[in-house]
C-alpha cells in the first residue's frame, strides 16, 4: 500500500464523508471508521440513515479488497449478509473486484459498494425485501454470479467456465477450439469475447480463481460432513 | 428542524395534494347542477357527498405509480321508498338520464358496480376529475332499528341508505350510510376544527381573494383539522409505502385510516398540532402490533381503555362505526396486517422523530410520505440536497453451508 496515494484517496473520501477518520500505522492494516451517512435514492425513494462504520484497509491494498465491518447494530438480525464478527458480505468476489477495478480508489469502493450495501439495509428495515435482490449463501450464490455473468448459461456452464478462466496455465485462446462450456460450439461464437476480456485482466483472474476455490472448498466440505 | 418549520413545510404539502378551493367550488357546482337535471327530467335526488369528499381529507390519488385525477364521490338519494323500486332500476334511471344529456353523456364512463362516473377534464391548473354518483334509495325502517339495537345512535342510524352493487350481471341492495358516517366524524372533528379554525381560514383567505370576497365565504366543507390532516398525510404515506413495497393490494382502505384516526382522537384531548396528533395516532395504532401473535386480542384489550383494531380467533376487526355488522378488515390476512404495522412503523421513522433529524433525514422522510416529485417542488431548496441515485446495486451474498446435498 502506498501510503501517500492512501491518504490521498483517503482526503478525497472525506470530502463526501466528513465523518470518517483515517488510522495508519508504520506496518500492518489502515483503518477507516466512524459515522458513515448513507444518502441513496432507487426507483424514488430516497433513503438516508447514519450506520457507524470501521473498514479495514490490508497492506496489500488495493490488490487486497478493503473490509467493512459494522458498529452500528442497527443491522435486522433476518439481513443474514453479515459474519459472526459483523464483516459485512458485500458480494462475491468476482463481482466486487469487476467493479473496483473501475474506480480503484477508496470513494469508489464506497460509492459501489458500501453504500449499496447500507441501502439495502436500510430498505430491508423498511420493506423486508432486497431492493437490488440478493445471493443465495455458498455455492449457489457464486454460480448464481457467474450464470448472470457469462450470458444466463446453466449451472454447469458457468463452473466448467469459472475453472476455465482461472487456470493460470491454459494454453493461449484458439477461437476454432470448442467452447469450455460444454456447449459444444466453437468457442469464438460462444464465450469466446467473454473470456477474452476477463483473461486480459490479471485481478479479474485471481477474482475469479478464488471464488472457484470457494465453491470446490465447499463442495470437499459437503462430501466429508 | 423546529417543529414551527416542520408544521409550516406540512401545510405546503398537504396543500399541493389537498383538493384546491376551485375544484371544490367546481365539483360542486357540478353535482348541483346534475342534481337540477335530473329533478327537471322527473327525477327527484338529493346530492350528498361522500367519503372524503366529505369529510374534508381527499387526497390526490396515485394509480399504477403515477399522480391521478381526484375521485370525487356523491350519494344520489332518490326521493323513492326502497319498497317502492328495485335496485336494477334506481341505477339505471340515473344512468339512461345522464347518457341523454350532451353536456353530460359525452363525460359518461362505463358503467360501474356501484356507481356512474363522469370524466371532468383539468379545472385548474392542476388537475381533473372523476365524479362518482353513487344511486340509493333510504333504508327502510326495520333495518334502521336493527342498527339502533346493535347500538349505533339513532342520529347516524336515522340516515342509513340502501347503495345498488352490480355482481354477475345482476343487481342487489347494499347497506350503506355514508351520511351517517360523515356525522359520526363531524362530531369527532368538532372540537379540532374549532382549535385550528381561525388561523387556516385567514391563511386560505389570503391565497384565494379570486374566489372569495370575505373570510366568512370561505366554505366549511374547506376548512381543514389536525384530525382530517393526520388523515390526509397517513392516506398519502400509504400510497406512496404500498406502491414502493410492491404491496399495493394489500393497503389499508381509507375507510379503515380515516376511522382508526377518528378513534384515537375521540379519546385525545383536542389540538391544532398536527404533528402531536400524527405522534399520538402512530404509536396507539403500533401498539396493537403485538397481536400479531395473538389469537385473541381480549386480554390485550382488557388492559386498555378504547379499542379500535381488535383480533377474534385469529380474525382481525376494524368495525365500522355506524354498522356493527361491517368489518373493514374483513379481508384481512396475516399478510395484511404485518404490512400494516410494517406501514406504521415507516410512519414513525418518517416523521415522529424529525425534530432530531439532520436536514437531509427530515427531507427524505417527507419525500418518502409525499412523493419526490411533490417534495422537490414544495420543499425548500436549499435544504432539499440532490442525492445521486443507485443505478446498480450489488447484491449481498455470504459464504455457508449449503442445504443440498449433491
Amino acid at each position: 500500500m502506498d501510503r501517500d496515494d492512501l491518504i490521498a484517496q483517503y482526503s478525497e473520501l472525506r470530502k463526501e464523508y466528513p465523518d470518517l477518520t483515517l488510522r495508519t500505522f508504520n506496518h500492518g492494516n489502515a483503518y477507516v471508521s466512524g459515522t458513515f451517512l448513507m444518502q441513496g435514492e432507487y426507483r424514488n425513494i430516497l433513503l438516508v440513515e447514519e450506520y457507524a462504520i470501521t473498514v479495514e484497509i490490508p497492506e496489500a491494498y488495493p490488490n487486497k479488497l478493503p473490509i467493512v465491518f459494522d458498529e452500528s447494530k442497527k443491522i435486522p438480525r433476518v439481513f443474514s449478509h453479515r459474519y459472526g464478527d459483523n464483516r459485512l458480505c458485500l458480494g462475491i468476489d468476482g463481482e466486487l473486484w469487476e467493479r473496483f477495478i473501475i474506480t480503484p480508489t477508496l470513494l469508489g469502493f464506497f460509492d459501489a459498494f458500501v453504500v449499496s450495501y447500507y441501502y439495502s439495509v436500510a430498505y430491508y428495515s423498511r420493506f423486508e425485501a432486497y431492493p437490488f435482490g440478493d445471493r443465495c449463501h455458498g455455492y449457489e450464490g457464486i454460480l448464481e454470479f457467474y450464470q448472470e455473468r457469462f450470458g444466463n448459461c446453466s449451472q454447469a456452464e458457468a463452473f466448467l467456465l469459472l475453472k476455465y478462466i482461472s487456470m493460470p496455465n491454459v494454453p493461449l485462446y484458439r477461437g476454432h477450439a470448442l467452447c469450455p462450456c460444454g456447449s459444444k460450439k466453437h468457442t469464438r461464437s460462444c464465450h469466446g469475447p467473454l473470456i477474452q476480456s476477463f483473461k486480459s485482466n490479471p485481478r479479474i483472474v485471481r477474482a475469479f480463481a478464488k471464488d472457484y476455490a470457494a465453491i470446490q472448498n465447499e463442495i470437499i466440505n459437503l462430501r466429508r460432513g | 428542524m423546529k417543529n414551527e418549520d416542520r408544521s409550516l413545510d406540512l401545510e405546503k404539502l398537504l396543500a399541493e395534494i389537498d383538493i384546491t378551493p376551485s375544484m371544490f367550488k367546481n365539483a360542486t357546482e357540478k353535482y348541483l347542477a346534475i342534481a337540477e337535471y335530473l329533478g327537471r327530467n322527473g327525477l327527484k335526488a338529493d346530492f350528498h357527498p361522500q367519503g372524503s369528499f366529505r369529510t374534508g381529507t381527499v387526497v390526490r390519488p396515485i394509480k399504477d405509480g403515477e399522480e391521478s385525477n381526484y375521485d370525487l364521490d356523491v350519494v344520489c338519494e332518490l326521493h323513492i321508498l326502497k319498497e317502492d323500486t328495485i335496485p336494477e332500476t334506481t341505477k339505471r334511471s340515473i344512468g339512461i338520464l345522464i347518457s341523454k344529456s350532451k353536456e353530460y353523456g359525452s363525460k359518461l364512463l362505463p358503467e360501474d358496480d356501484r356507481c356512474w362516473t363522469l370524466e371532468y377534464a383539468k379545472v385548474d391548473d392542476s388537475s381533473g376529475f372523476l365524479l362518482d354518483i353513487v344511486p340509493c334509495v333510504h333504508s327502510d325502517a326495520k333495518y334502521i332499528h336493527s342498527l339502533e339495537h346493535k347500538g349505533v345512535p339513532q342520529r347516524f342510524a336515522g340516515e342509513a341508505t340502501d347503495i345498488t352493487e352490480r355482481a354477475n350481471g345482476s343487481y342487489i341492495w347494499s347497506p350503506s350510510n355514508s351520511i351517517g358516517y360523515a356525522l359520526w366524524f363531524d362530531e369527532i372533528n368538532a372540537p379540532y376544527l374549532d382549535a385550528a379554525r381561525n388561523q387556516y381560514r385567514t391563511k386560505l383567505f389570503a391565497e384565494n381573494r379570486n374566489i372569495y370576497n370575505t373570510v366568512e365565504d370561505i366554505p366549511k366543507e374547506l376548512d381543514r383539522s389536525a384530525l382530517q390532516r393526520v388523515v390526509q398525510i397517513l392516506k398519502r404515506h400509504r400510497d406512496i409505502f404500498y406502491q414502493a413495497a410492491g404491496k399495493w393490494d394489500l393497503r389499508p382502505t381509507s375507510a379503515i385510516i380515516t376511522t382508526m384516526c377518528a378513534k384515537i382522537a375521540q379519546m385525545t384531548l383536542p389540538t391544532d398540532d398536527v404533528y402531536a396528533l400524527l405522534t399520538m395516532t402512530a404509536k396507539e395504532i403500533s401498539a396493537h402490533r403485538v397481536l400479531e401473535s395473538e389469537r385473541d386480542s381480549a386480554l390485550f384489550e382488557s388492559k386498555r381503555k378504547y379499542a379500535f383494531l381488535s383480533k377474534v380467533d385469529q380474525q382481525w376487526k376494524i368495525l365500522n362505526p355506524v354498522n356493527p355488522d361491517d368489518n373493514y378488515a374483513d379481508s384481512w390476512t396475516a399478510e395484511h396486517a404485518h404490512q400494516f404495522f410494517r406501514w406504521i412503523e415507516a410512519v414513525k421513522s418518517d416523521f415522529l422523530m424529525s425534530t432530531e433529524y439532520s436536514d437531509a433525514k427530515y427531507y427524505a422522510g417527507l419525500k418518502n410520505a409525499f412523493g419526490k416529485n411533490i417534495a422537490e417542488k414544495i420543499l425548500p431548496t436549499s435544504k432539499n440536497t440532490t442525492v445521486k441515485p443507485i443505478t446498480t446495486g450489488t447484491k449481498p451474498w455470504r459464504s455457508g453451508i449449503w442445504t443440498v446435498m449433491i
